[in-house]
């Protein structure tokens, strides 16, 4: 009887002992170590539209390859939860408002690091045009907002701009592609140095506060490039 | 008992011997004849058997668009899907770089089997053989078309690969074509089998001389204007022409085009033809080429179907106007006022459906169906507008009441009536429109395009076997007119659309002066809508990312420029008719019509330049280090 007990026990303890144990030798732990830091050119990070601009990381040495995407915010900054390791981060063609940096011969754009614990990385690139001092007021219902656009690169490889534009927005994502986008106003553009632009907040808008930004279309580029985001209340 | 079990063992042992020496020996016993798999020799010496792996064959036809999937021929705001499971579509911005991929080597691999088996056979008879062949070409030529326009020049694979177990399958690496070599191979490969195959028009369901024409015009077509407009975005392209082509063979191939659309309108190929058995009846004649069956000129290579067999469809049963059905369901297309409007006035002229005059008031309408008057018969012929019937009951399409204080009564379940004034009246129709309510016509539409007329159509039980065209006349017509208006022929172009706008009813014919590029695009839009290739046309004239811009249209300008071939399709707009309520007014139980847009569509669809050429599958490139990624990737 009491052997019988003991038997019982014992089977249990070992069962538990077993459903333990499997779920430690089944799952790996979790990517613990953050690589974020921003898109920068000369230390200022560079706004475009949220999730639309990104970059790939690709971990050699771990069977078939694959590209982890890195999607990178409206205010420029990216954060990534991976494994320590050796990486490569590479920009696709064509991705986002600006050039990558080549830096050599062998690794053209291509930047590589090791993970060992939390880092923080600046990616310099070169847009093709800056937005710098944007202002944004309010007067009734109306949005006025000014900003130069500055030119980097010129030369061979030099682009047009093809629009300025306002967008307003309900919420903090603005760019040419948001739900609940108030409205987007095209500026007259006389002078790429002082650009004015100013556009109407619907009458059904039921918020005291919307959210502005300028955003500049260059010609073959398919991201644009914005001012920050600004909230206006009223 | 000892002496027994010993006994046992040595009859056992000797049992085991005899069987294992008889095993051996017995060679015929263990050699047999498969009775579930006809073995190779067998299959391709027998005619039955060789047609029924060519069966097959057909049946895997790689269709991008098909009645079997409603919403596979409904895409890009041409429609908004009333159903609960889309809506999704219409509440995110953009598609994914692996949309609308492709990598169909396991067809390709068959068909090399099939085309190596036949040419060995020495069973079949030689004409026979001729034939199979040539069919099995076709469908391979069509696979590697498909392809093409989806995933830019891809492997051009003729033989079934081996893999010869030496441990090293790098020699099974081929590299990517570029795209020209892929379309020159559709073409060239139709102007091979082309003699081969039946000059039969009445050939539809299986490769005839006509659908090898039609295949060979549409690929050069393509082919001509890639190379035309690819031009203007360097971005989709790729330096090893795995993308793009050269802009000095635009020519060449437009002129391929004109001359095989050419051989078809002649009646070289069979007797094709548009048709016109109903000309009284403009709309249904336009409709009937989509399930008329019975020698039917217009239709060139199609997707059959057969009721009672497996092979049958229920395109009319998701999509049937929903009062009155046959089943609990359908109404689930609702084409979009930006399609509706896109429909030429009878005097060849774009215009809004006039809803509103010159200062903004509504126009008030007698009869429902009033405001779509005098509009291209194939407005009629593609979409039910309120007022028309399918089977002989009237759709019954009301979003409310107008009263006359300015505000609208209405309701939100289907034929509701509701207490106006001491009368019980009806508030809204039994098709809706009620917005967010899956099934009713959200944007005040039905399609009408392949919705089968028959009893029990709409029944789960019987369904449909409508078929599905790839191949038409008047999609020849239309290549023939591109291809003319691009080689500078603008008066071949306008004799060819006019043979179409005079079937659509249209009186007023075109001159040379009129055909330009937007011509040439809105007529293709409405003559060719939910047929599946308005996505290739404007992927081929690199627009799509212009019409879908990923900007919000608006309401003011959803009217505008109708015709442009540009104008932004970013969002599903619709149109909803309301009846006047308001006893002793001479306008009481008019109608008026406002331009809504579904709530559902929250978001615009946005076509990025890495759209053009979908993402090529991760497991390809890292099996094969010889491929090149698609741009933008």
């Amino acid at each position: 009887m009491t052997k019988m007990k003991t038997l019982k026990i014992n089977s249990i303890a070992y069962l538990v002992v077993l459903c333990l144990a499997s779920c430690g030798i089944d799952n790996f732990d979790d990517p613990e170590t953050y690589f974020s830091g921003r898109v920068v050119y000369e230390g200022e990070p560079l706004q475009v539209r949220h999730g639309e601009v990104g970059f790939q990381l690709w971990q050699p040495g771990y069977g078939d390859p694959g590209a982890i995407g890195v999607p990178v915010n409206q205010d420029g900054s990216f954060s990534a939860r991976l494994f320590d390791g050796v990486y490569k981060l590479v920009f696709t063609d064509n991705a986002g408002p600006f050039r990558t940096e080549i830096i050599s011969e062998e690794q053209l754009d291509t930047i590589f690091f090791t993970l060992e614990g939390d880092m923080t990385m600046d990616v310099e690139v070169t847009p093709y045009y800056t937005v710098r001092d944007a202002q944004f007021s309010l007067s009734g219902n109306t949005v006025q907002a000014s900003c130069s656009v500055e030119q980097v690169i010129t030369g061979e490889e030099a682009k047009n701009v093809e629009r300025v534009t306002l967008y307003l927005n309900g919420t903090n994502f603005v760019s040419d592609n948001d739900q609940e986008n108030y409205a987007g106003a095209n500026a007259e553009i006389n002078d790429l140095g002082a650009v004015n632009v100013s556009a109407e907040i619907p009458e059904d808008n039921v918020r005291n506060y919307v959210f502005a930004r300028i955003g500049v279309k260059i010609s073959g580029v398919e991201d644009m490039i914005f001012s920050p985001v600004e909230k206006l209340e009223f | 008992m000892q002496k027994r079990i010993k006994m046992k063992k040595h009859i056992y042992t000797l049992l085991a011997l005899v069987l294992l020496a008889a095993g051996c020996n017995d060679d015929d016993f263990l050699d047999r004849e498969p009775t579930q798999i006809i073995p190779d020799d067998k299959a391709y010496n027998s005619y039955e058997l060789t047609l029924s792996i060519l069966a097959d064959l057909y049946s895997r036809y790689d269709d991008f668009r098909t009645v079997e999937n409603w919403q596979s021929l409904s895409g890009f705001n041409l429609a908004f899907w009333s159903d609960n499971g889309s809506y999704g579509n219409f509440e995110n911005n953009s598609w994914g770089f692996g949309s609308w991929g492709t990598w169909n080597y396991g067809y390709i691999r068959d068909l090399n089997i099939f085309i190596n088996e036949v040419t060995a056979s020495e069973g079949l008879e030689q004409d026979i053989k001729d034939r199979f062949l040539a069919e099995a070409r076709f469908l391979r030529a069509s696979c590697y078309f498909s392809m093409v326009t989806r995933m830019g020049g891809v492997p051009l694979i003729l033989e079934p690969l081996e893999y010869d177990y030496s441990g090293d399958p790098t020699y099974l690496e081929h590299p990517r074509e570029t795209e020209a070599a892929i379309y020159d191979f559709v073409i060239n490969e139709a102007e091979e089998i082309k003699d081969i195959l039946p000059q039969d028009a009445n050939t539809k369901s299986r490769a005839s001389m006509g659908a090898a024409l039609a295949m060979q015009c549409r690929a050069a077509l393509y082919a001509g204007s890639i190379a035309k407009y690819g031009a203007s975005t360097p971005q989709v392209s790729l330096p090893g022409g795995e993308v793009g082509i050269p802009e000095d063979r635009a020519n060449d191939y437009y002129t391929t085009a004109l001359n095989t659309a050419k051989k078809i309108i002649n009646g070289e190929a069979g007797a094709y033809g548009l048709y016109q058995k109903k000309p009284d009846d403009l709309a249904d004649n336009f409709a009937s080429i989509f399930y008329d069956k019975a020698t039917n000129p217009e239709a060139i290579f199609v997707e059959d179907y057969k009721l009672q067999t497996g092979k049958r469809h229920g395109f009319t049963i998701s999509n049937q106007p929903r009062f009155g059905a046959e089943e609990e369901e359908g109404g689930r297309i609702n084409p979009s006022l930006n399609l509706v409007q896109a429909f030429e006035t009878l005097n060849g002229e774009f215009a809004p459906i006039p809803n509103k005059d010159a200062s903004g008031e509504y126009i008030v309408y007698d009869g429902v169906k009033d405001i779509f008057m005098n509009r291209d018969a194939r407005l009629e012929g593609t979409v039910i507008v309120p007022g028309s019937s399918f089977k002989g009951k009237t759709v019954d399409i009301l979003a409310g009441l107008q009263m006359p204080d300015g505000s609208v009564v209405s309701g939100d379940s289907r034929g509701q009536s509701k207490n106006i004034d001491g009368n019980n009246v009806q508030v809204v129709g039994f098709d809706g429109p009620i917005d967010g309510l899956e099934h009713v016509a959200q944007t005040g539409f039905y399609i009408r395009k392949y919705l089968d007329p028959k009893d029990g159509s709409g029944q789960r039980g019987v369904q449909s076997d409508v078929w599905f065209i790839r191949y038409r006349f008047g999609e020849v017509l239309l290549n023939a007119a591109e291809a003319a208006f691009e080689l500078g022929q603008p008066d071949v172009a306008a004799e060819y659309m006019n043979r179409l706008r005079e079937r659509a009813g249209i009186t007023v014919p075109l001159a040379s002066g009129d055909i330009t590029f937007d011509r040439i695009a809105h007529e293709r839009f409405v003559e060719l809508a939910f047929e599946g290739l308005f996505f290739f046309d404007i992927k081929r004239w690199r627009i799509a990312h212009i019409v879908m811009d990923g900007a919000e249209i608006t309401a003011p300008a959803i009217t505008q420029n109708i015709g442009s071939a540009t104008k932004p399709l970013t969002q599903p707009y619709g149109l909803w008719p309301y009846k006047i309520h308001d006893p002793g007014d001479p306008d009481h139980e008019k109608y008026i019509f406002k331009i809504v847009r579904p709530s559902r569509v929250t978001a615009s669809d946005r076509f990025r330049f890495g759209n053009y050429y979908s993402m090529i599958g991760q497991d390809v490139l890292n099996n094969n280090s010889k491929i090149v990624k698609n741009p933008n990737h």
